[in-house]
């Protein structure tokens, strides 16, 4: 793969990721504090971390071997 | 619950580790490479469970499960957040993978040395690891110290615990280096994550009515523990202090970090990924869910960190399922100590006493083989008299493991992506670093409310920055080592 295209799906899926990261840091403390049910913090938290894991598995797909 | 029991189940698990390491011996070769590595020719699956049973110690059904049960749903984004750090592996790791076969890397540490051309960077580094690695090592001890006398209501003592925990941590490393290490580790993730889910769904479905109302009664309780701050125990100052030094576990830890150097190739490092962001997820919502069970089934306890064994010991888990879930912690526990010892015994080998040669020769292989056994068992007596010595101290410096192994985060950055960082940077960030950890820990003092992690990585971040600015980094290496992955990231479409 060219390098700028490299470098344009490390700028992606860093941003994706850490946008996803501060999102784990803010949402449950300001949007969730007042929802004490499995659908709050407890459901947010496991979508977030779904959501990381499905990204990083993503971008082991583009890796081949020599 | 009878002694009787829990001596034959920890016999059956000595004899199943056994001899798994023992099998692990039969396939090994010679050479230093061979011993902490396991020949660079791990496959994908051995080194997932390897890597999750390494990372993943007593802390997660004893420590997190008490965080639930005292702090509430907090604890279940602390360690997720800790798994979401787990895709700078998805970066680092090929990295890490294509230097270490090119160069001969066999500790993280002795990479950084190389890099920026400077052996005290390795040496401090190492340094600092063994300060704050042991001391984990040793309250890992501990907990199975105190696993065995609290679930035989005292009657196995706390040193026969720990005598066990560290005799089998020691076999397991020597009988075959990283390959029995990681076989081992392989049982014992399989123990760990099935043992786990079987007690859970039990307790779950027999005594709590299912999830729905699990749920429901949760959202019933006192204090709110399905919303932060909850409870109370983790204010955003909490959550964020305890989070942010773990998002970087996978690249400051060096027993995990060495791991990216095992796999046999990219296919393998790709199942490794997902087999350990897998068990992960699944082993932390198990930790947490238990925690909750305690709360629900057993409240009222004064100290948190009994919510499992007390569980456990209680009405409502049977003997068998127990004495199995005991065995799974201890694995965990065991798990991790051994892997620390190697990790640590190779960086004792490699960048304490420096012996450093590309082509190592036969004599000059069996010498340095010869002195990681020895370090082995110096580290693990170490641990040892730490563990039965129950000191105030072992306890606060393992808590700043996390934070004190932060300190070679911005080096490792650098390494990989900043050609301008320089020696002077680096070793003086690790430094620096390292003293504002132990400082912040030791006096308990946060400024403006916030914990040691967040300090110590300002503190190494700007150091490191900030000399690396007027210093003369190492042009010619930082070239060669960072231009030779690019030209292989671009080949093999690594992001």
């Amino acid at each position: 793969m060219e390098n700028d295209k490299l470098k344009k799906l490390r700028y992606i899926y860093l941003i994706l990721i850490s946008l996803l990261v501060i999102s784990a840091f803010a949402v449950p403390y300001t949007l969730l504090t007042s929802i004490n049910l499995f659908y709050g913090a407890f459901l947010f938290w496991s979508l977030f971390a779904a959501a990381v894991i499905f990204l990083t598995i993503k971008i082991t797909t583009y890796w081949r071997n020599n | 619950m009878p002694t009787t029991y829990l001596y034959i189940a920890v016999i059956l698990y000595i004899i199943a580790g056994s001899a798994v390491a023992l099998m692990a011996r039969r396939e090994m070769n010679e050479g230093i490479v061979e011993y902490f590595l396991s020949g660079r020719n791990t496959g994908g699956f051995v080194a997932a469970l390897s890597y999750s049973a390494t990372t993943y110690s007593a802390f997660m059904m004893i420590g997190l499960a008490g965080f639930t049960y005292s702090g509430g749903v907090g604890a279940l984004g602390f360690e997720l957040v800790y798994l979401s750090g787990l895709s700078l592996v998805a970066f680092f790791g090929p990295r890490f993978w294509l230097i270490g076969k090119k160069n001969n890397y066999v500790s993280p540490y002795e990479m950084l040395g190389d890099r920026y051309q400077n052996q005290w960077i390795a040496f401090a580094a190492s340094l600092s690891a063994c300060v704050f690695l042991i001391p984990y090592l040793a309250v890992q001890l501990m907990g199975v110290g105190y696993l065995l006398s609290g679930l035989s209501g005292g009657e196995i003592p706390f040193f026969f615990g720990v005598v066990i925990a560290v005799v089998l941590a020691i076999a397991w490393a020597l009988i075959a280096g990283m390959k029995s290490v990681t076989w081992t580790d392989s049982l014992q993730s399989l123990i760990m994550i099935v043992v786990s889910i079987i007690i859970l769904f039990y307790v779950i479905y027999q005594h709590l009515g299912g999830f729905a109302e699990f749920f429901g009664s949760l959202a019933a309780l006192e204090g709110d523990v399905l919303s932060v701050p909850g409870p109370g125990f983790f204010s955003f100052k909490t959550f964020l202090g305890l989070s942010l030094p773990w998002f970087f576990f996978s690249i400051s830890n060096p027993q995990v970090s060495q791991r990216l150097f095992i796999p046999r190739d990219l296919k393998a490092m790709k199942t490794m990924i997902k087999g350990f962001l897998i068990f992960g997820f699944i082993y932390t919502m198990v930790s947490v869910i238990w925690g909750f069970s305690a709360r629900l089934l057993i409240p009222g306890l004064s100290n948190a960190d009994l919510a499992t064994p007390e569980l456990l010991a209680s009405e409502y888990v049977p003997t068998v399922l127990a004495l199995v879930a005991m065995i799974g912690i201890t694995a965990a526990a065991i798990s991790t100590i051994d892997s620390i010892m190697l990790t640590l015994s190779s960086l004792v080998v490699r960048d304490i006493f420096k012996n450093m040669e590309d082509n190592l020769d036969r004599d000059q292989n069996l010498r340095q083989l010869r002195t990681a056994k020895i370090a082995i068992l110096l580290i693990a007596l170490l641990g040892f008299f730490f563990a039965i010595q129950e000191l105030d101290l072992i306890a606060t410096l393992s808590v700043a493991a996390s934070v004190g192994l932060l300190v070679v985060v911005p080096s490792m950055f650098g390494a990989f992506f900043w050609k301008k960082a320089t020696a002077a940077g680096s070793l003086s960030s690790i430094i620096f670093g390292s003293l504002t950890a132990l400082y912040l820990q030791f006096s308990g003092w946060r400024p403006l409310g916030h914990w040691a992690g967040v300090w110590t990585l300002i503190v190494t971040a700007a150091v490191f920055v900030g000399v690396s600015f007027f210093t003369q980094a190492p042009a010619d290496k930082a070239e060669e080592f960072i231009g030779y992955l690019n030209r292989e990231c671009k080949e093999r479409n690594i992001i």
